[in-house]
């Protein structure tokens, strides 16, 4: 058995987000063609993905079983698909250049990961969060069941729209993990090394000149050393990041902001402005709405603002059309205002 | 008016603690607006977090989201879309470029890395961690508790926690259900607040607490073993059954703890 929920494991955090992500990669300048660019961009279509048919489900009265059987099928099929449409551009690979700072960045990133493991965290949400997952996976339904206290209720729609704990509930389901064990030991990590990707795709962005390469690894191992002493109180960025890594909240933080400063900066240092660029920020857009409610208006705000710098930046009129991402935002709000308040 | 326009500042205050990386990211700031060439680079690094820091400052925004939006609690997430450990990050790798000799290169390295080490606050020396005890990262007392109280799967047994390990038994088990549950803690008020009342008093009025959970029908008490007893739990239907870290775990006498399909046979063997 556990050599099978191994392997749903790869499948699911690895094998179908580098086949999806491949689909949107394909379209950047083929230096940002990196693995962990495949990675993070696959992951959040994945992401995505689920916040559209968990919420399509939800509101058509089907319950969990069918959408893991959907939800299966369809990423499935989106995986090969991607991986055959874009195959060709596994072989333009953009590997990491192995210097001190890169040693040190990895070394770090094993510290973190090695500190998720070894300690427990005290952390109330998770009554929530995993508590959910829980409920859900057993009893096969959405909010039918109060998870803290194990009561029936009729709904709870406060935080309907965040469907990450049901997709833990789902990896949960397809790799016969219990639910805790997977978000503590296996998400937390997961989600760390998607951070520490991001980060040193951005340094390698930042640092783009062959003179000052050498500080990429050293960049990303800074900013992770940072991150590591910025314990200056429970409601900091990296606290969330390090201490409650699995949670929705935590993955705002730590993958949905720096990925959309990643994008921004890919978008500027491209000549012309791709309709697929605007398509992935609206993928990225609605993958924060499954982590946290709150992203609807955070991440519109974040977004408006870049956009209306890429428009100042560039000097291109039609750059207004990247608030066109936002439009699974101003869906998501609707919904908000009219079934979760 | 004056409170809308404190508050952001209250928030930062709270949020940076000691204010070091807050000043850090601040002089980032300044030295990428100076130093960094690239416009791109500057305006998406740099202008945005300016300006978005200007906008968790400007009145109208905690005016929204404080007052209107009632988001009073979380309006301090806003600051997560402050890139500051990569502003931080890239303005000490700016200055150190700009230096030719390898030697200061290094020097200011070091220096950066004990002002980080000095001014910051290290994050696993927080008091939410604990040693992790088992797969789970749940304590094992929980577990062990919890265990025990699953005579058969596939039906839920009621219990009643202390409020510090309130939130772990439903992160173990979906069949142990509870009279109040983590909520009680969140938001101040829950289900069976009765129970939770006496549940966390320094001196147990056991024959309250355990007519009180006769009639929500608990099957078990557990009780953290600092709190003092006016009597024996034994003499109101609820047995002890054994100790788990610091907790002692209680069973109810009258309750049904068999399977559901036995459960006519047994009211009927009750009622006679």
């Amino acid at each position: 058995m556990i050599i099978v929920s191994i392997i749903q494991l790869i499948l699911f955090l690895l094998l179908i987000p580098f086949a999806l992500g491949i689909s949107v990669t394909r379209f950047f300048d083929s230096k940002y063609n990196t693995i962990g660019n495949i990675l993070v961009c696959g992951f959040t279509c994945e992401l995505a993905l689920f916040q559209l048919l968990f919420v399509s489900f939800y509101f058509l009265g089907f319950q969990f079983l069918p959408l893991v059987i959907v939800y299966s099928v369809i990423v499935t099929i989106l995986a090969i698909a991607s991986f055959i449409w874009s195959r060709k551009y596994y072989k333009k690979l953009t590997f990491p250049i192995i210097d001190m700072g890169f040693i040190t960045f990895i070394v770090i990133t094993v510290f973190m990961l090695t500190m998720r493991n070894l300690q427990g965290v005290n952390d109330g949400d998770d009554a929530f969060v995993l508590g959910n997952a829980l409920v859900t996976l057993n009893s096969g339904l959405f909010y039918k069941i109060d998870y803290y206290t194990g009561f029936t209720i009729n709904s709870y729609t406060r935080h309907l729209l965040a469907s990450s704990p049901i997709f833990i509930a789902y990896l949960a389901k397809v790799s016969f993990i219990h639910p805790t064990i997977l978000a503590h030991r296996v998400l937390g990590c997961f989600y760390i090394i998607l951070h520490n990707m991001i980060i040193y795709n951005i340094a390698c962005i930042l640092f783009s000149e062959r003179k000052k390469s050498q500080y990429r690894g050293l960049f990303a191992a800074m900013v992770a050393f940072i991150a590591m002493w910025d314990f200056h109180s429970m409601m900091t960025d990296s606290t969330f990041m390090l201490t409650r890594t699995w949670q929705g909240k935590a993955m705002f933080a730590e993958i949905a902001v720096p990925l959309a400063f990643l994008l921004y900066l890919i978008i500027g240092n491209e000549k012309k402005l791709k309709i697929s660029y605007i398509v992935f920020i609206a993928i990225l857009c609605i993958s924060t709405v499954a982590m946290t409610p709150g992203a609807i208006y955070m991440f519109s705000l974040l977004i408006g603002l870049l956009s209306i710098i890429m428009l100042i930046v560039k000097k291109k009129p039609y750059y207004v059309t990247l608030f066109l991402s936002l439009i699974p935002m101003i869906c998501f709000g609707i919904i908000y205002i009219l079934k979760c308040r | 008016m004056i409170e809308l326009l404190c508050k952001p500042f209250e928030i930062i205050k709270s949020y940076s603690g000691n204010c070091t990386f807050l000043l850090l990211f601040v002089a980032s700031l300044f030295v990428i607006c100076i130093f960094e060439k690239d416009k791109v680079k500057k305006s998406i690094v740099a202008y945005s977090s300016i300006a978005l820091l200007l906008l968790f400052l400007l009145p109208a925004m905690p005016f929204v989201f404080i007052n209107k939006l009632h988001e009073g609690d979380t309006y301090y997430r806003f600051l997560w879309l402050l890139p500051m450990g990569i502003v931080s990050s890239y303005a000490i790798f700016i200055v150190i470029s700009k230096m030719k000799a390898l030697a200061f290169k290094l020097i200011s390295f070091i220096i950066v890395l004990v002002c980080i080490i000095i001014g910051g606050v290290y994050m696993y020396e927080s008091p939410t961690f604990y040693k992790a005890e088992n797969l789970y990262e749940l304590p094992q007392c929980v577990i062990d508790m919890c265990d025990e109280m699953t005579i058969y799967e596939d039906r839920e047994y009621e219990a009643v926690f202390p409020d510090e390990i309130l939130q772990y038994p439903r992160l173990y088990s979906p069949y142990i259900s509870m009279p109040y549950g983590f909520e009680t803690l969140q938001f101040g008020t829950g289900h069976n607040s009765a129970i939770h009342d006496e549940m966390v008093k320094d001196d147990i009025d056991v024959e309250k607490l355990t007519n009180l959970c006769e009639q929500a029908n608990i099957h078990y008490i557990v009780l953290n073993q600092n709190r003092r007893l006016d009597a024996n739990m034994d003499d109101y239907h609820y047995v002890y059954i054994g100790s788990y870290g610091d907790y002692n775990l209680y069973k109810s006498t009258e309750m049904f703890f068999g399977e559901w399909k036995d459960f006519e046979e047994w009211k009927n063997s009750k009622n006679e």
